[in-house]
């Protein structure tokens, strides 16, 4: 024990008071024994000490071993109910054994929450570990942390700065252990502080997981790499342990586990994919509660030959395209325009997208969006080849593709094609209202302004009514039609008869060498003869094509595919209403025939380029026919038809580059390029033009992540092999919801760039990595990572080697019982306790004898006196 | 006014035996004398004040009860009401980065703060209760809620300060959290400089904690220390092995200069206390300036840059030195570059040797023909086979040149003769700077592949004479070109084919163990060995700090973790750290750790915002003055009281001595 003084200058008055007190009793008048009275003034002196002491802050510094316990409990998702009850249970056991005196309860997750003391047992009954403010029980009280995290280390860092001085902190950790950040064994704690830790479990079920799918992030094709699989297991088990490479099973073993990690090892290569991801599986096991977490997936990024994705309305028609271009070592996948992925990563197994005479009705939104981010942020390339379904006719329109596309679809036909009569029956029931007419009206629009001035239009609507929209009239009024058409106005029922009967007399003496309906209803309409009056109209002279938007439930698709069948045109259902316009664009169009051209011609070279090096045009054979487009103010044609149309033609969009061929590649139009020797190498020189420049031959990306924190980390080399410290460059990071971040790269290292990325979300995040040197180049590589589940909704068994590790470094219990709570801390701290209040007491206390001693003549006690009387 | 201690009023009633004390009369003394002449006498010259006489009696009780009153009162602790601009609680924030460290005319800055917060504390009122913090890069309780001020004080003054760089805002969002329960409370930051919008950042974080239950408020005080001062600083210091030089190495070092006026410096670098370069610096205000150095050294070892010699223009420096040391001084480690064992087995060929010892750190075994047993192909990182290839090759990295025979990855056919180069793939980083255009080969051997294969050269015929044939177990380059005809080895195409095969195949990156920012969290990958053997225990590594400090770290936090790496803790002293499986031996700089692997890592402090001395207009500002309130000098009640005791205890003795009271 150690006194300590907080005023020490105040002692300093005892000298004097003391003097005082001497030399005023040796004066004394008191009429009392001297030895009486000199104990009166031993007493007095000892009040004054008292007083002097209690002022200059005589404290005694004691060492106390009493604990402060903070309870500390995880309340994240991980723990799930039964941990929550396991906690209750344990802090209502604790409390009844501790008191509600110097304890605090601390809730956390992510983040810990508001340190709370424990308050008494109420008389009515409620828990006794209800804070006084709060009528909720620990445990049940889950707003103020963020559930989706357990970081223990800020958890036991507030906790012990929670605990007042003079006590030893005892930390009761009741969690899973399963930390998502930080790392509770780096905390720094306090000398002598405790942690004691509760495993909060599931249960005692078995449980076996795949912790790691371990792989490297870069290799070339056909080159052999280790996969490894980490398997932890809470016993010995025996099970399958399945490999996939995409969709294919590439290895399959049994696999003997043990309690703890495993590790499996197997060889791999990539041999065609840019971006391969890998699965991995572990089955029939004999033990294993929860099957969510027995699978993984890595991803590597593959560098060799080029790739590209090759899609045709009909793949066997492009065969020979394919077939060339692997001669000339490109590699290309032939798919239906429904195998083109909808998501970037799914391009980015590619160099560069053929469409080869598809519709732009035959691809979804996410498909035309995603090539287009594809080809602008991530460098991807785009070639859109001939066809009847191609450009205008096939609606490409105003679409995504549509600006980025270095050939324009909306090319109005010339003169001598013959003029067009058309009438827009458009559905404007009830269940139109909304999105349905909105996209009716803008189709309506479309279908206008793809006409030629000498075409007629009109627009009629119905419902349970006809009504006349815009009068048949000339297309050059293209103002009036397009503020007539923005009057449409949803009304009531569906009856449609009467509207084709109105359009079909409006076309009857329409003086039009083409007459054609496009009618748009997205319900089952009143009784007709649809059937009659189409054939009827189809005698005269009059095509009908029929657009059903909507679910199929709602519209009678049998009689509306009837319709177009006799009246000779063409059936389309549209469930997204937003394909509509491009439907309306491809219809008048097709139903125009003024863009196709089908005399055979000689292919013109406008501009020398290195991608037509080593062809001879002048031996080239004919193509016999091609689509009909306009250059893009500022694309390069580089090859054209003898009419002067653009045959060939490209420009750089955003990173990437896109080109139009007109004519196509297969045996409608090039039936006689098929044979020409020069096909193969003029296609793959302009695949090799337009495909995506990986030029990141000198960067070496390395990825990390760690729960929602990623790193890249980049090294840039030239050509000899020599560090570029003076690159300035950035990421463009894209999610899985297709938003984008651009990062900058900063120098860490001679020739390594850093960035760090947060990937918050589960899915494929794709990286496109570009620096620019010094001297202007600049150098792109792309690459993917793939984030599971966050970790906290992984399934994982209690951590019990980190729950004991903390304990035993700490001096604590594993598993206490609560019991246990009652012992001193093995450590002390050194607590202050004033002295002040007892000094004092003591001071008025010692007042009584000192007045008895005064009061009383007590000379049988003290002897004789100094004999003053009174 | 309120009590801390109303029980102690319970002592008043002491007054109860005392006043019975004095209603007992006292009994007069009889004395026998032989006449009371004199006493008449006595008694006519002073007759007696009746009046007093019958006070004196009363005046001591009174005096009596006073004093008990007052000792009652001063037990009971009597407190003033704390203002409700002052607050019962506080949390003192010290800033302990490493910016605190520079000197200042009244010491450094963080001895500033530390006598700012030793009076702050010091004027507390009874009743009150303050915390201390300190942040870094992270937060750390320092002394937990106390009214007892010597703790308060011992705590301010055992904290130090680090080499960290770091923001508040863990320990803002600490003290929050623990003056939450509180009704929240006072927060007050010792700090030299904090950008504007940080603080802006904090005072949100401070007034809107993200708690649902957030009950009270808390304002948050900054007490900027310092003035503003010119410095210079490293800011960089990494080392690199160079990826295609063995030898080589680069080192990218980043100044900048923070001050108002331009300076000059010299920065000398060592590499193992072994003088290595010196260069001049230069630069003007608030300049930054990188310079990249390639330098060639086999051994491996620490890097030293350390500036000297600092003049600011304009002003006379004595000490040549700035406004803080720390980021003077910056550390790197070069890893060393083992030698590279290749085993050549050839029937003699001068050129392929001296083109293999020409490759810098070529450690080369030569054999006149195949090893007969399996164990001598092993522990060599790369074998070379010249004309000698056995029928099935061993495991590992290989280069063949002109093979005769047949294996189980190639069948080899009649030669060419007069082949001609028709394609080259000078994308390989295997062609890199090489050309076989003008090379003169009369006869190249034609090999059939069994496996897959890259043709790196190809001929008219669809011949490979250089080729990447890579399986499961065995990665080799194929050369299929005579070297004894033609002129290929007397050309540099050969040497650079060589080195590029070498590099290729040891794949070296050139990354050695990058530096690591104090304070700031890492992942090191830890030596093979250490995982080698099963039977050790490997639970925990040691980390030696500069100072020689030993912690220890654990490598394998409960399962879900890599063994292969190890997750440091913040190390918040700048310098070379040395981590090791077994515990440094006490007061031994230099371990020796029983033929045990150290593994150095460089902790730097390279960090522009630390090494910014400087205030803005902005942060000008943003010194609070904090409320004085509390520092008044002014006595508490109970002292006063305790006072008014002692005096009164002093002047009733007297008065009773001199009998003017009973």
């Amino acid at each position: 024990m150690l006194f300590e003084f907080s005023h020490p200058i105040y002692l300093t008055a005892i000298i004097p008071a003391a003097m005082l007190l001497w030399i005023w009793h040796r004066h004394s008048l008191a009429d009392l024994p001297d030895r009486q009275r000199l104990f009166s003034l031993l007493l007095r002196s000892l009040i004054m000490l008292l007083l002097a002491a209690a002022a200059a802050g005589m404290t005694l510094l004691q060492r106390s071993s009493v604990p402060w316990t903070v309870f500390l409990q995880d309340v994240s998702r991980s723990t799930g109910q039964t941990g929550l009850e396991q906690a209750d249970d344990f802090l209502r056991r604790a409390v009844s054994v501790t008191g509600n005196a110097r304890t605090t309860w601390i809730p956390f997750a992510a983040s810990p929450g508001i340190p709370r003391l424990t308050t008494h047992r109420k008389t009515n009954g409620t828990d006794p570990s209800v804070d006084s403010d709060n009528t909720s029980a620990p445990g049940a009280d889950k707003a103020p942390v963020d559930p989706n995290g357990t970081n223990i280390e800020l958890a036991l860092n507030l906790a012990q700065s929670s605990v007042p001085s003079g006590f030893v902190p005892r930390i009761v950790l009741l969690t899973d252990g399963n930390q998502t950040s930080g790392s509770a064994l780096q905390t720094t704690l306090k000398a002598g502080a405790e942690v004691w830790t509760v495993p909060l479990n599931r249960g005692e079920d078995p449980e076996v997981q795949i912790d790691q799918l371990v792989l490297p992030p870069e290799v070339r094709q056909g080159e052999p790499f280790p996969v490894e699989v980490v398997v932890s297991s809470s016993h010995a088990d025996t099970g399958r342990l399945e490999l996939f490479q995409g969709e294919f099973r590439v290895r399959s073993t049994t696999v003997q586990i043990q309690p703890g990690q495993n590790t499996f090892r197997f060889e791999q290569s990539v041999d065609r994919d840019r971006m391969a991801a890998f699965r991995v599986r572990i089955s029939g096991l004999q033990k294993d509660t929860l099957l969510d977490n027995n699978t993984d997936i890595g991803l590597v990024s593959a560098s060799g030959q080029p790739r590209i994705l090759l899609a045709d309305s009909d793949p066997d028609l492009i065969q020979e395209l394919a077939f060339a271009l692997e001669g000339e070592g490109v590699l290309a996948d032939v798919r239906p325009p429904e195998g083109i992925p909808t998501t970037i990563e799914g391009l980015q197994n590619y160099e560069l997208l053929i469409s080869s005479n598809i519709p732009a009705t035959a691809l979804s939104r996410d498909q035309l969006q995603a090539i287009r981010s594809w080809v602008e942020d991530f460098g991807g390339g785009f070639l859109m080849l001939g066809g009847e379904q191609s450009f205008g006719p096939g609606g490409w329109y105003q679409t995504p593709l549509d600006d980025i596309l270095p050939l324009q679809s909306d090319f109005r036909k010339e003169q001598e094609k013959p003029s067009l009569g058309m009438v827009l029956v458009i559905d404007r029931s009830g269940s139109m209202e909304g999105e349905k007419l909105e996209m009716a009206r803008a189709a309506a629009r479309a279908a206008v302004r793809l006409l030629s001035p000498r075409d007629q239009v009109a627009v009629i609507a119905f419902d349970d009514k006809t009504w006349v929209i815009s009068e048949f009239q000339a297309a050059a009024n293209q103002g009036r039609l397009v503020d007539q058409i923005g009057s449409l106005k949803p009304g009531g029922g569906t009856s449609m008869y009467p509207a084709m009967e109105m359009a079909s007399e409006i076309l009857e003496n329409a003086a039009v060498r083409l007459k054609h309906v496009i009618v748009l209803t997205d319900g089952i309409s009143n009784t007709g003869d649809f059937e009659g009056l189409a054939g009827q109209m189809s005698a005269a002279g009059t095509t009908v094509s029929v657009v059903a938007v909507g679910d199929e439930d709602a519209t009678d698709i049998r009689l509306l595919t009837s319709i177009s069948r006799i009246g000779r045109g063409r059936f389309y259902h549209a469930e997204d209403p937003a394909l509509v316009p491009r439907i309306f664009a491809r219809e008048t169009m097709t139903a125009s025939k003024s863009a196709i051209d089908e005399d055979p011609f000689a292919p013109q070279v406008m501009r020398a380029t290195r991608a037509l090096a080593g062809i001879d045009f002048e031996l080239s054979p004919f193509l016999l026919g091609y689509v009909r487009t306009r250059p893009q103010p500022g694309s390069e044609v580089i090859l054209a038809t003898e009419k002067g149309d653009p045959l060939l033609a490209w420009w750089r969009v955003g990173l990437g580059m896109t080109g139009g061929f007109t004519s196509d590649a297969s045996s409608r139009w090039a039936a006689e390029w098929l044979t020409w020797p020069g096909y193969g190498r003029f296609w793959t020189q302009v695949v090799r033009q337009l495909m995506r420049r990986e030029s990141g031959s000198g960067m070496n990306i390395k990825l990390t992540r760690s729960g929602k924190n990623g790193r890249i980390q980049v090294q840039l080399t030239d050509g000899n092999g020599a560090f570029v410290s003076d690159a300035k460059g950035d990421v463009l990071l894209s999610g899985p919801d297709q938003q984008q971040t651009r990062l900058d790269l900063t120098r860490t290292a001679a020739g390594v760039y850093t960035a760090d990325l947060t990937v918050d979300q589960p899915g494929v995040w794709n990286l496109d990595v570009s620096l620019t040197t010094a001297g202007g180049e600049m150098i792109r590589k792309s690459r993917s990572i793939y984030t599971g589940f966050p970790e906290e909704l992984r399934l994982q068994p209690v951590n019990q080697p980190l729950l004991e590790q903390l304990a035993e470094r700490t001096g604590g219990i594993y598993r206490p019982d609560p019991q246990q709570l009652t012992k001193s801390a093995a450590a002390s701290v050194t607590r202050p306790r004033p002295l002040r209040t007892l000094l004092l007491a003591l001071a008025a206390l010692l007042l009584i004898p000192d007045v008895l001693l005064r009061r009383l003549e007590l000379g049988i006690f003290f002897g004789g006196s100094n004999g003053v009387a009174q | 006014m309120i009590f801390g201690t109303p029980a102690a009023l319970f002592l008043t009633l002491i007054a109860l035996p005392i006043t019975l004390l004095y209603l007992l009369r006292v009994r007069v003394r009889k004395v026998s004398i032989s006449t009371d002449m004199f006493w008449s006498q006595v008694f006519e010259q002073r007759p007696p004040r009746n009046l007093w006489q019958k006070f004196r009696h009363l005046t001591s009780w009174l005096m009596q009860m006073m004093l008990l009153l007052a000792i009652s009162i001063a037990a009971a602790d009597p407190r003033w009401e704390i203002p409700a601009d002052e607050a019962a609680f506080q949390v003192l924030i010290l800033d302990t980065t490493a910016s605190m460290q520079a000197e200042e005319k009244q010491g450094t800055r963080f001895r500033q703060a530390q006598e700012q917060a030793k009076r702050l504390v010091s004027q507390l009122r009874p009743g009150q209760q303050a915390a201390v913090l300190s942040t870094n890069s992270e937060a750390q309780i320092e002394c937990g809620f106390t009214a007892h001020i010597p703790a308060l004080l011992q705590a301010i003054e055992a904290t130090a300060p680090t080499d960290c760089s770091g923001t508040c805002h863990q320990a803002v969002d600490l003290a929050t959290s623990l003056l939450q329960p509180s009704s929240g409370g006072r927060i007050v930051l010792f700090t030299d400089s904090r950008p504007a919008d940080e603080v802006d950042r904090l005072r949100a974080l401070c007034e809107s904690h993200p708690s649902d239950e957030a009950a009270g408020r808390c304002d948050l005080q900054i007490v900027r220390l310092g003035q503003s001062q010119s410095n210079l600083g490293i800011t960089m210091f990494e080392a690199s092995r160079a990826p295609t030089d063995p030898l080589g190495y680069e080192l990218l070092i980043e100044f900048a200069n923070r001050g108002d006026k331009p300076v000059t410096a010299r920065v000398e670098i060592t590499l193992n206390d072994v003088l290595v370069d010196v260069i001049r610096l230069q630069m003007e205000a608030d300049e930054n300036d990188s310079r990249l150095l390639r330098k060639l050294s086999a051994e491996g070892g620490v890097l030293e840059a350390r500036i000297r010699d600092i003049q600011f223009s304009g002003t006379v420096n004595l000490t040549m030195t700035d406004g803080l040391q720390t980021d003077n001084t910056a550390f790197a480690v070069l890893p060393e570059r083992p030698p590279l064992r290749v085993l050549l087995v050839s029937p003699g060929n001068l050129f392929l040797r001296q083109a293999l010892q020409a490759v810098p750190g070529v450690d080369l075994t030569e054999l006149n023909e195949l090893p007969a047993v399996e164990a001598d192909w092993q522990g060599h990182d790369l074998i070379v086979l010249h004309r000698l290839v056995p029928s099935v090759l061993p495991e590992g990295r290989m280069l063949i040149i002109d093979p005769q025979s047949d294996c189980n990855l190639w069948n080899v056919n009649p030669p060419e003769r007069q082949p001609l180069i028709v394609q080259q793939n000078t994308s390989s980083p295997l062609m890199t700077n090489i050309d076989f255009g003008n090379v003169l080969i009369p006869q190249a051997g034609a090999l059939t592949f069994t496996g897959t294969v890259e043709n790196l050269v190809i001929t008219d015929t669809d011949n490979a004479i250089l080729s990447l044939c890579q399986s499961r177990e065995t990665s080799c380059v194929i050369l299929s070109v005579s070297l004894s005809d033609g002129d290929l080895p007397m050309r540099t195409v050969f040497p650079l084919l060589v080195s590029n095969v070498v590099q290729w195949f040891t794949g070296n990156t050139g990354i050695s163990t990058a530096g690591i920012r104090t304070g700031a969290r890492a992942t090191v990958a830890l030596p093979a060995d250490w995982n080698s053997d099963p039977t050790k225990s490997m639970t925990e590594v040691f980390l030696r700090s500069p100072r020689g400090d030993t912690r220890t770290v654990v490598r394998r936090e409960g399962i879900g973790r890599s063994s292969s790496t190890i997750e440091l803790p913040s190390l918040k002293e700048q310098g070379v750290w040395n981590m090791s499986m077994a515990r440094p031996q006490a007061g031994r700089k230099k371990q020796s750790n029983n033929g045990d692997s150290v593994v150095k890592i460089a902790v730097n402090l390279a960090s522009q915002q630390e090494s910014d001395l400087r205030f803005s207009s902005q942060t000008d500002s943003l010194n609070d003055s904090i409320s004085l309130a509390g520092m008044r000098s002014q006595l508490p009640p109970w002292l006063i009281a305790v006072i008014l005791a002692g005096v009164l205890l002093a002047l009733e003795w007297w008065l009773y001595q001199r009998r003017l009271i009973m």
